[in-house]
């Protein structure tokens, strides 16, 4: 059964006169586990889905499904939990807090819980091992390097053991080898559990970790390969 | 979201905004500050004006000047006092906590005396007594003060002198024609009577100038205890008692109570009867010529008043409900200043939030997309606003509070003394204190609402795009 599903999905900035066409009829879906790679140009549309993927951005046509539910029929308070518990976001700019230590960024979705989660020090040191950053829970964002900005990120996303991962140009604003590193850490993080994870990039070596390929222009699907199933098989 | 977190974020933002929160805060400090220190101020002179200058949970119930009184109306009595039947039915009304009558000197004496105060003595040709119920002055005597008929006491022994009698007596011996103490008297204890603080004031606002004598201060109040006066009884310079032995006796002030007669002596209620009986009659000595009345409460005053009407009687008015309403006036018109303080810097915190708001548009955006509801970003928002609203109002108190004891000492040590100069100048009530605070909360609680909707709409994904 697919964890996402979408169908026919239309999204516009700006009037019907002026504006611009960010998704044109995208219908997509993504099964449990799997690593797919959103690939496209700037402007092909490919942050939009993720916004909308991740519920986001609610300005849209078309039907978005996760584990089955129209996320669009979810309320507020629905909505939040579902991205708390279900979806973890990794973005290009890290976003992170700069006054506040990384353990303490780490554990911010924790926050917004309604129960309290057990054991969140614990968590938090293994997603902080499993980025590889053991022994920097202190320190403070601007202390770090961009790569291991962006591994506080990716610790934030896990935190809450999410079921699907959603990337969006993580490795934008990181030079060639910094940013292999964070595409291998999410291959081994994707390869160590039941993770689905949607890398949305322009950059092609995306592809080598990616069990699939999502081409996006104009708003549209272009092509949709099973790399890594196909060549597997 | 739970509470701890809640807490634990906003800790974190006012701490990452602290100057910032500090400088809007000032207004909220300033303004309950101000707010607390008039209302202060305001209880403080109500305090003194309608508990010790005009008490308003007593009132005085006097024979209604056009019936004639009470005995009047209901006896057909020639008296224009107030009986025992008619206190008594006053007592038993609902409201009325005590009753403590009150019997004027009905018959001409006069006096003099005042040397160990000022150095000579001061006489009266008309001197005006009044007695009362010694239990109404208990409390503002010196503990262990006898304020009672001293005449059961009296050793009357036969004297001519006062170093004829053993003290505390001296001798009491009748008045010739002319006014003169004569022939042989009797030893007994001088009268004890109790002063008025407007008695002080009259003497020291036109006497004491009139006569090149210095005003009586604090300290002489103080020394005032003790000090003897002649009471030449039956006698005055207007004309004399129509029966009795007009003599001279004793008097010695036993204190100082606002429940004295203004202008006058007061005496014990048994004086003025004995003395009255003797002087004026049965009928003098056996109706009031008033009655104080003590309220359970100050709210009971309609009800109370309406039973005094139906007795026949009336409420002398004091004036008491007319400084109690300016009291109140001024208290609201400085109140109403410092309360456009706080409104003013209700909205200087609203704008400094919708500032923070702009400026953590990303990292609202970024909570959101991690799970925070929208009733979480305003939860967020209106927190840090309620804490920055608690903290500067406890400041304001705080700094009411120094400022007040900063005037009290100012007071005391700079301002000559006053009938009535209060030692405190200030009364801090803590429901008042509390509704400050309150207020000073829900102001800055207030000022934060429209800015938390705002960051509520934020859409996460825009706000993403503009990093944390």
């Amino acid at each position: 059964m697919a964890l996402l599903a979408t169908t026919d999905l239309r999204k516009r900035y700006g009037d019907a006169a002026t504006g611009r066409v960010a998704l044109d009829g995208v219908t997509l879906s993504v099964d449990r586990g799997e690593l797919v790679a959103v690939l496209g140009t700037s402007g092909s549309g490919k942050s939009t889905l993720l916004h909308v993927l991740g519920g986001l951005d609610d300005s849209y046509t078309g039907s978005v499904k996760l584990d089955g539910r129209e996320i669009r029929d979810l309320g507020d308070t629905e909505l939040s939990r579902l991205r708390q518990r279900t979806i973890g976001f990794v973005f290009q700019s890290f976003h992170l807090v700069p006054t506040w230590r990384v353990r303490q960024n780490i554990a911010l979705p924790a926050s917004f819980a309604r129960e309290r989660v057990p054991d969140l020090e614990r968590r938090v040191r293994e997603v902080v091992e499993l980025v590889g950053l053991t022994g920097r829970e202190n320190d403070f964002p601007t202390s770090l390097s961009g790569g291991q900005r962006q591994r506080v990120a990716i610790a934030r996303a896990l935190l809450m053991k999410p079921s699907l991962l959603l990337c969006d140009e993580p490795t934008g604003s990181l030079d060639t080898q910094t940013g292999a590193q964070i595409l291998e850490l999410f291959r081994e993080i994707h390869a160590a559990g039941n993770l689905t994870l949607l890398l949305i990039t322009h950059e092609e070596r995306a592809a080598a970790i990616s069990s699939r390929i999502v081409r996006l222009e104009a708003g549209r699907v272009a092509s949709d390969e099973g790399v890594a199933k196909e060549s597997a098989a | 979201m739970r509470l701890v977190a809640l807490g634990d974020l906003v800790v974190r933002d006012l701490r990452r905004s602290a100057g910032t929160f500090s400088v809007a805060a000032l207004g909220i400090v300033a303004g309950i500050g101000t707010l607390a220190f008039f209302l202060g101020l305001g209880e403080g002179m109500r305090a003194v004006v309608l508990g010790r200058i005009f008490p308003i949970d007593r009132i005085e119930v006097v024979p209604r000047s056009a019936s004639a009184g009470a005995v009047a109306a209901n006896d057909d009595a020639p008296s224009t006092g107030i009986d025992e039947s008619t206190v008594r039915a006053l007592r038993a009304t609902m409201g009325v906590r005590a009753v403590f009558p009150k019997l004027r000197i009905l018959f001409p004496t006069s006096g003099r005396g005042g040397r160990e105060l000022i150095g000579r003595d001061i006489g009266t040709g008309e001197l005006v007594a009044d007695g009362i119920d010694p239990a109404l002055v208990r409390g503002d005597l010196p503990a262990g003060t006898d304020f009672s008929d001293p005449l059961p006491r009296a050793s009357n022994h036969p004297c001519v002198r006062d170093v004829d009698c053993d003290e505390p007596e001296m001798c009491e011996r009748p008045l010739s024609r002319e006014g003169h103490p004569t022939g042989e008297g009797t030893c007994s204890p001088p009268i004890p009577i109790v002063i008025s603080p407007y008695l002080v004031e009259v003497f020291n606002g036109a006497i004491a100038p009139a006569h090149r004598l210095p005003p009586l201060g604090d300290l002489l109040l103080r020394s005032a205890q003790g000090i003897e006066l002649e009471w030449d009884l039956g006698r005055a310079g207007l004309g004399l008692a129509r029966q009795g032995v007009q003599r001279r006796a004793h008097a010695r002030v036993a204190g100082i109570s606002r429940q004295a007669i203004d202008i006058g002596i007061t005496v014990p209620l048994a004086v003025a009867r004995r003395l009255n009986r003797e002087f004026a009659g049965d009928d003098a000595a056996d109706h009031y010529t008033s009655v104080i009345v003590q309220l359970r409460h100050p709210s009971d005053t309609a009800a109370v008043s309406a039973r005094v009407r139906q007795l026949g009687l009336e409420v002398r008015t004091s004036g008491a409900e007319q400084m109690g309403l300016l009291v109140t006036l001024i208290t609201l018109i400085l109140s109403l200043t410092s309360v456009i303080i706080v409104v003013v810097a209700a909205l200087n915190i609203a704008h400094v939030f919708y500032t923070l708001i702009a400026e953590r548009r990303g990292e609202l955006g970024l909570m959101r997309a991690v799970g925070a509801s929208r009733w979480d970003v305003r939860a967020l928002v209106l927190a840090e606003a309620s804490v920055v609203g608690i903290a500067s109002s406890l400041l304001g108190l705080v700094v009411a509070r120094l400022a007040a004891w900063g005037c009290d000492r100012l007071a005391a040590t700079r301002l000559p003394a006053f009938p009535f100069k209060p030692e405190h100048w200030f009364v801090f009530r803590a429901a008042e204190m509390i509704a400050v605070v309150g207020f000073g909360l829900g102001a800055c609680f207030l000022s934060a609402l429209a800015p938390a909707w705002r960051a509520a709409r934020i859409q996460p994904a825009d706000a993403l795009a503009g990093g944390v």
